[in-house]
């Protein structure tokens, strides 16, 4: 098994697409589905999702996917194994445990060892590193991590580019497994930040601490989880089943669409209840505006924001809007350490230097109050007419230009151009 | 922005609206105020939600600065994130001379930045201001001047803490009312060396027990000079 790294993600390459696991075919054991009226193996392997953690629920999602044979599967989360995980997570070898494995890399693994023919990826830090396009080609978003505050952030992005968002998780006190449905259709629907209960609220403030390292560019957000998730392994195995039955429902349109709704199973009662998700609150502090995709006409680096803007034809023009090129801060000025503030107007990596010193040639740091994501066009002035190529953005996957209510997302061209 | 630091706290009228700082919407924005918040609204973006706090945020910023006597607001952008640049009166401590004698700065030109993310998640303390003039604070909780000199307020700020409380907190970090010296405290101490100096020197903290909004001097109430 190798890795490539394909931007933020890193591709897993399995060591051979010839072995047993090649050669089986999902049709050997796919039931023939009561109403199926879909090519199921198609479909299957036609469809890509993305799970937002890899614990004890997610791992299991991504396991089951990949026994489905489907097309593609990202893996995101920033978690290491601890002895404990042994106890709830399913298919995981001590030994992972011992060399304290990623999360996401360890279940992108085991996905491409059952089944060499989908595309595998991970990213094994935190979802708020990646760019707007990063789950751009997610038919569906799987969530289940033990961060309040990361999930907002997924919802937030799922939100924009209208895609149906899955959120498991279990309450093992009362032996319940709970699936929320986000059909995420634009302008209308139930957004997870609306419907956060004033307890999630506190709960969201006290468990997010940040490190003060985080200010020069390293990772900050520490998740003070009061205590880590207590569950047995069945109860999170089932939450991810109930997560991936929902999947293979809405992707091979088996009975009738289940979206919008919360499902709950509890293991004391033996009962599940489907009830709806409250509607969207005019209060809520998340961007709900659905951003139009489109593909970016030609190299990405060759091309203008005055071009991508006025191809973008948003209300009040180049003027009003603004602009984020995938997670990249654009620095308008830096710091020297001999010559103190100097100019550097491109676009960064957060934590990477920002070019060198016009003066003295020592590598610039970005200042963080003159640098921005994202950034007014009009503050950019000039900068709007160079290519993205000399403005550090040469490799970008995702240009979002923003109006007020409204936003495009250009995204790069599949062969890279 | 420009980051002239020779800006001074204009004397205005000052009324203290009767509920306090959470009555800071019935304050009457002078003149100059008032058009340089109709300028910033100008090119103010995002989507709806966030324009509107933007506003409130800017009104009771400036509406603050007329009340607490200590604050002067030199820039007001609204472009994407709340950005100003303001200049606080309040002693500033900077790095000590070659006696080792502390030096203490009669104010600080601020950058205060507050962001679409803040309103829906909690926010590194860290993330909100940075001292641009001195540039040689001396203080545990503000970082070295290579990172911009951030003043860190805490390990996490809620989510949508108003930006009033923002301004109180960096009053009080500053002045050394709230400090945290502890330099094996990651989540707090941002220059080690400034911060085993300061336990060093307890007997210096505060640099002032002075309340933030300055109690109003008795006499005729002076005019904000009006063009």
């Amino acid at each position: 098994m190798s890795a490539s790294s394909a931007g933020a993600f890193e591709t897993v390459v399995p060591t051979s697409r010839r072995g047993r696991a090649a050669r089986v075919r999902v049709e050997a054991r796919l039931p023939a589905f009561e109403g199926l009226s879909v090519d199921a193996p198609a479909a299957l392997a036609g469809l890509r999702l993305a799970v937002v953690g890899a614990g004890s629920i997610g791992r299991n999602i991504v396991e089951k996917a990949a026994r489905l044979h489907v097309g593609a599967v990202q893996v995101v989360d920033p978690g290491r194994f601890k002895p404990e995980s042994l106890l709830t997570h399913c298919s995981l070898e001590p030994a992972e445990v011992d060399r304290r494995a990623p999360k996401a890399r360890s279940a992108a693994e085991m996905a491409a060892r059952i089944s060499p023919a989908t595309e595998v990826s991970y990213h094994a830090g935190p979802f708020e590193d990646l760019g707007p396009a990063a789950l751009i080609d997610a038919d569906a978003v799987l969530m289940a991590t033990d961060n309040l505050a990361a999930e907002i952030a997924v919802a937030q992005h799922c939100l924009h580019l209208s895609k149906p968002l899955f959120h498991a998780a279990v309450y093992g006190e009362a032996l319940l497994c709970q699936l929320r449905c986000y059909a995420h259709r634009p302008g209308r629907g139930p957004c997870l930040r609306c419907g956060l209960t004033p307890d999630e609220e506190d709960l969201l403030n006290r468990h997010v601490a940040f490190r003060c390292t985080g200010v020069a560019g390293e990772r900050a957000v520490e998740n003070r989880a009061v205590a880590a998730t207590m569950s047995t392994a069945f109860l999170c195995s089932l939450a991810g089943d109930l997560a991936m039955n929902q999947v293979l429902r809405t992707a091979l349109r088996l009975g009738s669409p289940v979206t919008d709704c919360q499902i709950e199973f509890c293991g004391y009662t033996w009962r599940t209840t489907v009830s709806p998700l409250p509607g969207r609150s005019p209060a809520c502090r998340c961007d709900h505006t659905p951003w139009r995709v489109e593909r970016l006409p030609g190299p990405v680096e060759r091309r203008t924001l005055r071009e991508l803007a006025t191809r973008a034809d948003l209300p009040g023009g180049s003027g009003g809007g603004s602009v984020q090129v995938d997670a990249l801060l654009f620095v308008g000025l830096g710091v020297c350490p001999r010559c103190g503030l100097r100019p550097v107007r491109r676009f960064v990596a957060v934590g990477r230097p920002a070019g060198a010193c016009d003066r003295c040639g020592a590598p610039l740091k970005a200042h963080p109050f003159f640098s921005s994501r994202p950034t007014p066009l009009a503050e950019l002035g000039d900068v709007l007419d160079v290519p993205l190529g000399p403005l550090g953005a040469d490799n970008a996957a995702g240009v979002v230009i923003r109006g007020a209510d409204e936003g495009v997302l250009f995204r790069r061209q599949a062969n890279g151009a | 922005m420009s980051m002239q630091s020779d800006i001074h706290v204009t004397p205005v009228r000052r009324d203290i609206p009767e509920g306090g700082l959470l009555a800071l919407d019935t304050v009457t924005l002078s003149r100059r105020h008032e058009r340089m918040l109709a300028a910033a609204m100008r090119p103010c973006g995002g989507p709806a939600f966030w324009r509107l706090r933007k506003q409130r945020e800017a009104r009771d910023f400036l509406a603050l600065a007329q009340v607490c006597g200590r604050l002067a607001v030199h820039e007001l952008r609204l472009g994407e994130a709340f950005q100003a640049v303001a200049y606080m009166e309040v002693p500033v401590p900077c790095r000590p001379d070659e006696t080792g004698r502390l030096r203490i700065a009669g104010g600080a030109l601020i950058g205060l930045t507050y962001r679409e993310e803040a309103v829906r998640l909690p926010a590194p303390g860290y993330a909100f201001a940075n001292i641009l003039a001195p540039h040689d604070v001396w203080h545990a909780n503000v970082g070295g001047a290579e990172h911009g000199q951030p003043i860190c307020l805490g390990q996490s700020m809620p989510a949508a803490i108003p930006l009033r409380e923002l301004v109180l907190l960096i009053y009080g970090a500053l002045s050394l009312q709230t400090v945290m010296i502890d330099e094996r405290d990651v989540a707090g101490v941002m220059s080690a060396d400034a911060a085993r100096w300061w336990q060093q020197n307890l007997h210096r903290i505060p640099l002032t027990r002075e309340p933030f909004i300055r109690p109003i001097e008795k006499g005729p109430a002076q005019e904000e000079a009006r063009p």
